[in-house]
């Protein structure tokens, strides 16, 4: 199990956060104070620190100076979409950072490539017989290779990593194509029926009324 | 023009007229002084004449025995006689009879208006030119045998009309020069006045140009030192105005951006539950956890939101004072306050006075709710919150005040944070305030009320033993209602 150590002194924006996480298979531990974070840091071992900048007793920087001999990777939770703190957070030594407010599936998709940049977590997805290779860049059914172009590759890889989690149409657009949603869904609805097709996901993928797509097992894991 | 030029022609206009008019004036009466004088000599040499042709008649005619011929050949050589006896080289003399020309010591021929023209017994002189010189003719008229006699002399007085040109041409001359000289020497004068009103030009110059440090550095005592004194005060309350603008720039750009960061957090916490909400399949419990963060941080947002309303809407209106009894306010406070104070069981010790103040009692009711809500923030559970009210009478420099105070025993404010504690959104301790539900809004909104009151508020802070607010209030009185 990953272990994720959340440093944030917002105690709703820390549970949603561990809520979310833990949702996926994360082991979490929440910090509110960079005191406690420090403490908790000293005893125990993690794969990932979400850090807030703002902290009481000791903030994010300086936190984050303690962290890295540690060797843990880190991602800096800001509320200031400022170029200047990003960047500042970044040359010191953070892994990456998330503007607040941030939605979900860009923290758990920006978790996933820090941790598989540590070889933390593996580049391998499986959803019942497919398998993905999101570094090679390949998907398999019972072995047999599957002929995907690399946005349906894309797509199934966000849904393979979002199993049983409703995925919204403009999130999804927003993710894949990297533009603003404008709410035509032709190409997305597209995509979707050639992947069912194709990797013969059948009822398995369903459609949410009006809304977007959900991957589900054949028996419910929550 | 330059004002120097301005001086120099001015001046030059008003010397040149003094100095011709006395010129002209002080000729002029030279040349009448040497024209009386001429014309008295004349006189006199006519009178000379007269005299002595009449002394050399008197021998013919006591005779008796004459005869007309003999009478004018008498005439002609005691006119002869006296011309060449007396006279001096510039005169001629002319000597009339029955209005003919009976002797003439000259070529030139005589107007024969000098002679008609005389009254008997009198004098008659003309002064006339011919060919660029002057004469003077002096007539005199006698009766000879019932006949007029007239004895003419006749003097050449150009000398003193060349004297006239001549002074005047030197005084032209003199004039040129003493222009000329004076032009130079106030032309250097009106340089030198002028030149600390060309420094005080090229320094606003400059000071327009965007260099605001500099300052005139005139030392002198008259007009142009005042007028650089004024300068500098001027350039120095210009240059204050503009910090002053400048800083009220950069508080708001603080505001605007402080206050984002604030929206953000409750907003990251309702967005991801609702998207959390959504997205997957929650348990009841789940949901409720997610539902009631989406509330309290709705409700976050909203308060923020009104305290934003509420500070531009005291910032931009002014308020409706009324006369207010400080003890229906306290009571009125303590009765807002009391729920959210026991929730942390901190006690309100309120003592207060019978008195009246002149104030908008909404408006103060919430600057005082939300110091007490600031100290309630402060102050750990169990503690007490003191809320009095004291009134001081007049002392010899003093009007007399009502001050009403808050006190805590919480953690007290570091001194380095005490001047900027009414900055709007400014939070001393950033994190602990939001977890209390501060926005960072209150004390400045208090500031701001208690200003417009034209209350003073002073703050005491001992860190780890509290802090007090005191509000000072001026009393209500009759003329406060007149003038407000």
């Amino acid at each position: 199990m990953i272990k994720i150590l959340i440093v944030e002194d917002e105690k709703p924006i820390s549970d949603l956060i561990a809520f979310n996480l833990s949702a996926n298979n994360y082991t979490c531990t929440q910090a509110f104070d960079g005191l406690e974070a420090a403490n908790l840091l000293e005893n125990n071992t993690y794969d990932l620190v979400l850090l807030d900048i703002m902290l009481p007793k000791i903030d994010g920087y300086e936190l984050l100076e303690y962290i890295k001999p540690l060797n843990i990777p880190v991602i800096f939770l800001t509320a200031k979409g400022a170029l200047e703190e990003r960047v500042k957070g970044l040359t010191q030594g953070a892994e990456d950072y998330i503007v607040k407010p941030f939605q979900i599936v860009e923290l758990l998709a920006r978790i996933n490539v820090v941790l598989r940049r540590f070889n933390k977590a593996s580049s391998i997805l499986n959803f019942e017989d497919i398998e993905v290779n999101t570094e090679t860049k390949l998907a398999t059914k019972n072995g047999k290779a599957l002929d995907l172009t690399p946005k349906e590759f894309e797509l199934l890889t966000l849904l393979v990593r979002n199993v049983n989690i409703t995925l919204f149409r403009e999130n999804i657009y927003e993710t894949i194509w990297e533009s603003d949603y404008y709410g035509d869904t032709r190409t997305l609805d597209l995509h979707i029926q050639r992947l069912r097709k194709k990797v013969g996901l059948g009822t398995k993928l369903k459609t949410v009324y009006k809304v977007g797509y959900r991957l589900e097992n054949s028996s419910d894991e929550e | 023009m330059k004002f120097r030029y301005k001086v120099l022609i001015i001046n030059l206009i008003v010397i040149s007229i003094a100095l011709g008019t006395i010129g002209y004036l002080m000729i002029v009466k030279n040349f009448n002084l040497a024209l009386e004088q001429q014309i008295e000599n004349a006189v006199e040499e006519n009178n000379l004449f007269q005299a002595s042709i009449e002394y050399e008649l008197l021998n013919i005619l006591n005779t008796n025995s004459y005869s007309q011929n003999a009478l004018m050949d008498k005439l002609s050589d005691a006119g002869e006689n006296v011309y060449t006896n007396i006279s001096a080289n510039d005169s001629d003399l002319y000597v009339a009879y029955d209005n003919n020309i009976i002797y003439s010591s000259s070529s030139i021929d005589c107007d024969p208006s000098l002679w008609n023209l005389v009254d008997v017994g009198k004098k008659n002189y003309t002064i006339k030119e011919t060919d660029g010189s002057y004469y003077i003719s002096v007539s005199s008229c006698t009766l000879l045998l019932d006949k007029r006699l007239n004895v003419i002399n006749h003097r050449d007085i150009t000398s003193i009309y060349t004297m006239m040109k001549q002074q005047s041409d030197y005084y032209k001359l003199l004039l040129i020069i003493v222009l000329l000289v004076c032009s130079i020497f106030m032309y250097i004068l009106s340089t030198l006045l002028t030149k600390p009103l060309e420094k005080l030009q090229r320094i606003s110059q400059s000071f327009g140009d965007g260099d605001y440090d500099i300052r005139a550095n005139i030392k002198s005592k008259d007009e142009i030192g005042m007028l650089a004194d004024t300068y500098n005060n001027m350039a120095d309350s210009v240059v204050e105005h503009m910090d002053e603008l400048k800083d009220m720039v950069t508080r708001q750009e603080q505001f605007v951006a402080d206050f984002t960061h604030e929206l953000k957090t409750p907003m990251t916490s309702i967005i991801g539950y609702a998207d959390t909400l959504r997205s997957r399949e929650l348990t009841k419990e789940q949901q409720l956890m997610a539902a009631s963060y989406i509330f309290s941080e709705g409700r976050r947002l909203e308060s923020m939101s009104m305290k934003l309303f509420e500070f531009i809407y005291t910032k931009q209106h002014s308020i409706s004072a009324k006369k207010l009894n400080v003890m229906k306010l306290m009571e009125e406070v303590r009765i807002s306050v009391e729920p959210l104070l026991s929730a942390k069981e901190i006690s309100l010790e309120s003592n207060t006075v019978n008195c009246h103040i002149l104030g908008d009692l909404d408006l103060l009711k919430s600057a005082f709710i939300n110091l007490i809500d600031n100290a309630r923030k402060a102050s750990p559970e169990g503690s007490k919150i003191i809320f009095s009210c004291k009134q001081h009478t007049a002392k010899d420099d003093q009007a007399p005040q009502i001050t009403i105070s808050v006190k805590d025993f919480g953690h007290g404010i570091p001194k380095e944070h005490l001047d900027k504690i009414c900055d709007a959104v400014y939070m001393v301790d950033k994190s602990r305030s939001r977890k209390e539900g501060g926005a960072g809004l209150g004390l400045s909104l208090s500031a701001l009320i208690f200003d417009a009151h034209g209350a003073t508020m002073k703050v005491d802070s001992v860190l780890n033993e509290g802090t007090e607010f005191s509000i000072s209030f001026s009393p209500y009185s009759e003329e406060v209602t007149h003038n407000a």
